[in-house]
This record gives structure tokens, sequence and C-alpha cells, in this order.
């Protein structure tokens, strides 16, 4: 209970536990985050993140913001009372889905870059707005390299020592994971914590085959 | 290149600290370049890592240093903080707390370096409520969270009024079968608990007496004992819950038997918290929680149970850190044997391997195995001077096959079963890379 079962991997937690929203942010390996940054600089652009639960909305949004440090993010719940839209733009809007009508058409009325994630594609109605719409859509199949270096710099962040090695993940065990859970980041996520732990309580090393 | 490193260095960095005492240190700057360091901030602090969300707060802060630092340049600046008094230091499998020193240069227009170092701590005792001190808590002022949860609940009392009549009948029906009908076959119910508050190995008493009202069947009544890590991950829709069961015992206090109507049925009962057991914890996504369950087993009506949280308290620090030196003993043992392994493949000829199974003839290692079969082909020329058996095992952790010896004097590990204890190692086949070792207990 008072040793860290981690050390022995030299790491200093499961690297694929929850992380901080600064650490998300950090972590986040993002492709075109440059190309999206300059698109913004636009005020007429809209940049929609699609995807369902996992596939990485809240970090796309998150890793932008890190980036922009004028840019506001706005999540709304589920459940419970919806936060006022600010008027700060760029302005990033989690789970957009859910504004409301009226939320939906401050956010269109207003001038500025905007960036939302959500399940659905609002092209038509960003465009009909008279913003320059960039869909990125994040259900489409990651190449393993780019899913080992995801995987590998969260690894890598929860480091023990510099000096020793840790565990790597290859680009064959990504095409692995990507074959089972397609590019659902939560779910892959979820499996490797589970199979790390498993892996300390059996003492056996990792990455494991599957 | 990194503008400058910074490097952590804990007095006595392996001793385990108690709940508030002082850490000391060293934290050490290594400049490349020229820099001017807006402050060089360093804190103790404690975190969670694992399935919940991070829960952490920070202790205590002081800043080392503010000014310039030169190219090539080392620089050292000791501090002495205080450390947390709760959480204490846990490895669990969903949730985790960690204790740390963490060191952060804040530089101009350039990414702050950062250091950390952990360390492991113990706690005298026990918060009351098994929560953080207010102070420490990371999520800010109580009174605004309170305004906030009353204006929230405000707001949907008003929003969703026509609400409140369906959870009161929902109320209403969750009280009528779990409370109201199995007491009308069992009648009131009396039970005594005692202590709610413990230690790992203390014992908890208790008593369930009932008087039914009409002669009743009952399948059985059961004691139940569990601890469980509970982690939320996410918000909103993406909450999601994390559960763990770290033990889990049920007890059967009565076996299936009809009861007379009207005559006093009384159960005694105690139940032992184990040793080592993780202790109670409570953050605001992450727990530990201990409880007993109470249940009368009625066929064809609701159960009666009842649920008693427990709050089991950490062991003293004495205690705690006796067990952490001997886990870091089990772990220099291991580094042995993983040596001493190293060592029989890397063995050349049969000379170099005996002289190093002559060397460690008289040494015991620690092994945990998995009993596969009965050894069916031996290669050893190792004959044993008691009668026994062998069996094939499989050391995970190694990832090496090793035939076990176990004399007759000693109990036979079944099949499929992990078997943990102190063997000799008798041989090596290096073609099959097969380890030999004779069970001593």
């Amino acid at each position: 209970m008072f040793q860290s079962p981690y050390s022995a991997y030299n790491l200093r937690r499961n690297p694929f536990g929850e992380l901080t929203r600064a650490e998300r942010a950090e972590l986040a390996v993002i492709e075109g985050l440059e190309d999206w940054i300059q698109a913004l600089d636009d005020p007429r652009t809209a940049i929609q993140f699609v995807g369902d639960c996992g596939f990485g909305k809240t970090t796309h949004l998150l890793a932008i913001e890190k980036r922009l440090s004028n840019a506001v993010y706005v999540y709304y719940p589920e459940t419970g009372p919806r936060p006022a839209l600010p008027c700060v733009r760029p302005v990033l809007v989690d789970e957009a889905d859910r504004m409301g009508w009226k939320a939906h058409i401050r956010l269109l009325r207003g001038s500025g870059p905007i960036v939302i994630g959500t399940h659905v594609d609002y092209s038509w109605r960003l465009r009909l707005a008279g913003f320059q719409v960039l869909t990125v859509n994040l259900e489409i199949a990651k190449p393993p390299s780019l899913l080992a270096k995801m995987l590998n710099r969260r690894i890598e962040a929860s480091r023990l020592l510099e000096a020793s090695p840790i565990p790597q993940i290859d680009e064959q065990f990504a095409a692995q994971l990507l074959l089972l859970f397609d590019s659902n980041m939560r779910r892959i996520e979820h499996y490797l914590y589970k199979r790390f732990q498993l892996s300390i309580s059996e003492q056996t090393p990792w990455p494991p085959a599957i | 290149m990194a503008a400058c490193n910074l490097t952590i260095q804990l007095d006595e960095p392996k001793r385990i600290r108690t709940g508030g005492e002082q850490v000391t240190g060293t934290v050490i700057v290594r400049c490349e370049k020229d820099l001017n360091c807006k402050g060089l901030v360093v804190e103790t602090r404690w975190s969670t890592h694992g399935q919940g969300n991070v829960d952490s707060a920070t202790v205590d802060e002081t800043i080392l240093f503010q000014g310039d630092w030169q190219a090539g340049q080392e620089y050292k600046y000791p501090f002495k903080l205080k450390a947390g008094e709760w959480p204490p230091t846990y490895y669990g499998t969903f949730l985790n707390v960690s204790h740390s020193v963490d060191a952060r240069a804040k530089l101009a227009w350039a990414i702050d370096p950062k250091a950390s170092a952990e360390f492991p701590l113990v706690v005298a005792s026990s918060p009351v409520d098994v929560q953080p001190s207010r102070k420490q808590v990371s999520s800010g002022n109580n009174w605004i969270g309170i305004i906030i949860v009353v204006a929230i609940a405000a707001v949907f009392a008003a929003a969703f009024w026509w609400l409140i009549p369906i959870i009161a009948i929902v109320a209403f029906f969750a009280w009528f079968f779990k409370s109201f009908l199995p007491k009308q076959l069992t009648g009131s119910i009396e039970t005594k608990l005692e202590p709610r508050r413990l230690k790992p190995g203390d014992v908890v008493k208790g008593q369930l007496s009932f008087t039914p009202k009409w002669s009743v069947n009952i399948n059985q009544i059961t004691l139940g004992f569990s601890g469980v890590e509970k982690c939320v991950s996410g918000s909103g829709s993406n909450r999601k819950t994390h559960s763990h069961v770290l033990s889990q015992h049920i007890q059967q206090l009565a076996k299936a038997q009809r009861l007379p109507a009207g005559q006093k049925q009384s159960f005694d009962f105690e139940l032992r918290v184990p040793k080592p057991a993780a202790p109670s914890m409570k953050m605001v996504d992450n727990e530990i929680l201990w409880s007993v369950v109470l249940r009368i087993d009625i066929p064809r009506w609701p159960d009666w149970t009842e649920t008693f949280p427990l709050i089991v308290e950490s062991s003293s620090p004495a205690e705690e850190t006796d067990r952490i030196q001997a886990a870091q003993m089990d772990s220099a043992e291991d580094e042995w044997l993983d040596q001493v392994i190293d060592q029989l493949q890397e063995s050349q000829d049969a000379g170099s391997l005996r002289l190093i199974l002559e060397a460690i003839r008289e040494h015991e290692f620690s092994m945990s195995l998995e009993v596969e079969c009965d050894c069916e082909e031996l290669t050893t020329h190792y004959v044993p001077e008691v009668p026994g058996k062998w069996l094939a095992t499989f050391d995970n952790r190694l990832a090496l096959d090793v035939c076990l010896f176990v004399p007759s004097s000693m109990e036979l590990p079944a099949e499929d079963t992990i078997w943990r204890g102190r063997v000799g190692i008798v041989d090596y086949d290096s073609d099959q890379d097969m380890l030999y070792a004779r069970m001593l207990g």
C-alpha cells in the first residue's frame, strides 16, 4: 500500500489514469494544431470537432485553449444550469449540441472565431451564419504511429528517473489497439490502465501481448 | 534544450515521513543560458492518481529565489517545508495518493522548468470525517461552494418543481419495499455494532435481534463486510464511477429455517478488519469506503438489509514504517534474485554454472509461483535427500519456468494457484531455461 508499484517500471504512476485539465492540454498530441491556430486569426473562421464520446473533442479544445491565451473555454453540461456564453472571442464551446437554440444564435451572431466540440455536424448552420467552416471528424481512424506517439507521451510524462528506461508502445501494438477500439481514446486509455494494473499485480512485463 | 534544469534532492529520500513533519532538501538549478527568474517556487503537495478525477492540494509553499541566473552555473537552494497531515500515501488499484515536493522556476518567455520528488508519508491518526482539512482542499472557499449548491438547488427546484411529487413517490416505494414490508414479517429489528471506528486488525462486534410477528421462513441471515475503492472520472454525461473491491467477506449468521412467531431471535457476530487494510478516505472524487451489511433473506418477499459505514483508521506510524521497510527489503531481495538468474542464464559452461550454484547454496529466495501441474520430465542432476514431489510452476515476474521440489513433510500447493514462499535454488537447465528450486517454507 505504501511502496510505489510503478517504480518497478521507472514510472511514478499508471500513465493511463485521469489527468488534470492542464495536463490533458499539455500532453495532447494534435496534428494540424498550428494550421488551426493560424486559421483562427480570421474572425469568420469556425472549427468544429465532431465525434462520439471518448474520441478527443475536449482534448482538442483544451490544446487550442492552451495555445490561445485570449480564448475562453466553455463546457455545457448535460443537466443543471447552463453557463453564460461569454462575448470574448475566440470562444471554445465544448458539447455545443447541448447549448440550446438561444445560445446557438448568440454564438453565431457574435463576431470573432469560434471552435466547437460536438456530436452533431453543424457545418450548414455555421456556413449560413457566414463562417468559413473547418470540420474535423475525430472518429476517422488514426495512423498507428500517431497513436503510439500519443500514448508514449503520456508514459514519458509519468517517468520517474531520467537515466533509466521506461516502457514504450510500438506501432505494432498501437495497430492492435486501433483494431480493438478504433480511435476511441477513452476506451484505449481505460483498457491500458487495467492492463497496466494487471501487469503490476502479476509482476509481468509491459506492454503485454494482445 | 531547456533553458535551465531543476533537480530536487530530498534529505533522506527513502525515509518515511509522518504527517505534518518537516521535509528538507535542496533544489539544484543548472542554467544553459543567462536567465531572469521571476520566482523559484517550491511546494509540498498531495495528489491522487488513477481512474478518478485528480484531487490535489498544496500543503506548504515558499519562494526560494528571484533574480538573475548566469549560463553554465549551478545554484543550490535549500528548503524546509511542512508535509501534509492527511491523506497518507496509498497505492491501490483505481486510487493512489502521493505526496511530493514540486519545484517550478517562473521564467519570462520560456516554458517554466519543473521538478518533482515523491516521499512516502504515514499518518498518526485519521481525521474524524477522513477528509483532508478544509484549508487544504483545492476546490476553494467552502462558503462559496455552499452558496453555489444552494443556488443550483433553488434553480433546479424552480425549474423542475413537477419532479418533487415524483421523487416523493419513488422515496415512498423505496421505504415501503425496503423497510415496511420486511418488518411486517420480522417485526421491529434491533441492531448493535461497535466500534464504528477502528484500526486494521481490530474486531467489530454486534448483535441482530428481532421477534417475528408471524412464523416466517428465511433463506439465510448474512453479514457482509467489504472495503471498496470508489473513484469518479469525467463530468456531466461523461461521468463514470469506477469501483474496485479491496476486501469482501460474507458470513452466514443463520441457515434456512422457519422462525416461529413471537419468539425472540438474537444473533451475535464479530468480524476482524484485515491487516493491513487501506484506511478510509474521502476526497472530492476519490474514496475508500468500508461497510458492514446485514441481510435477512426472505423467500418471495423483499429482503431486509441495513448498511453500517465503518471508518478504518490508518495503522500507527511505527507499524506502517515496519511494513514499508519489509516491502523495501522484499524489493532488494527481488533485485538479488534477478541478478542470480541473470548470472545463471549467462553461465557459459557447466563449470561456471556449478560455481554459481555452489555460491548460492545456502541462500533463500522469496518467489511467487503459479502452480501448473506435476513435473513430467526432469533434466536436473539434483537428487533430493528426502522424499517429495516435483511440480511444474511458472514465475510471472521473471517469465521463467521453475521446477519446484516439495518435500513430503510440506503442504503440496494446489494446481492453478499462486504459491508464495521461500525456496533454495538447486539447479538450472540452460537448454530449456528451466530453474530447479526446493521449497523451504
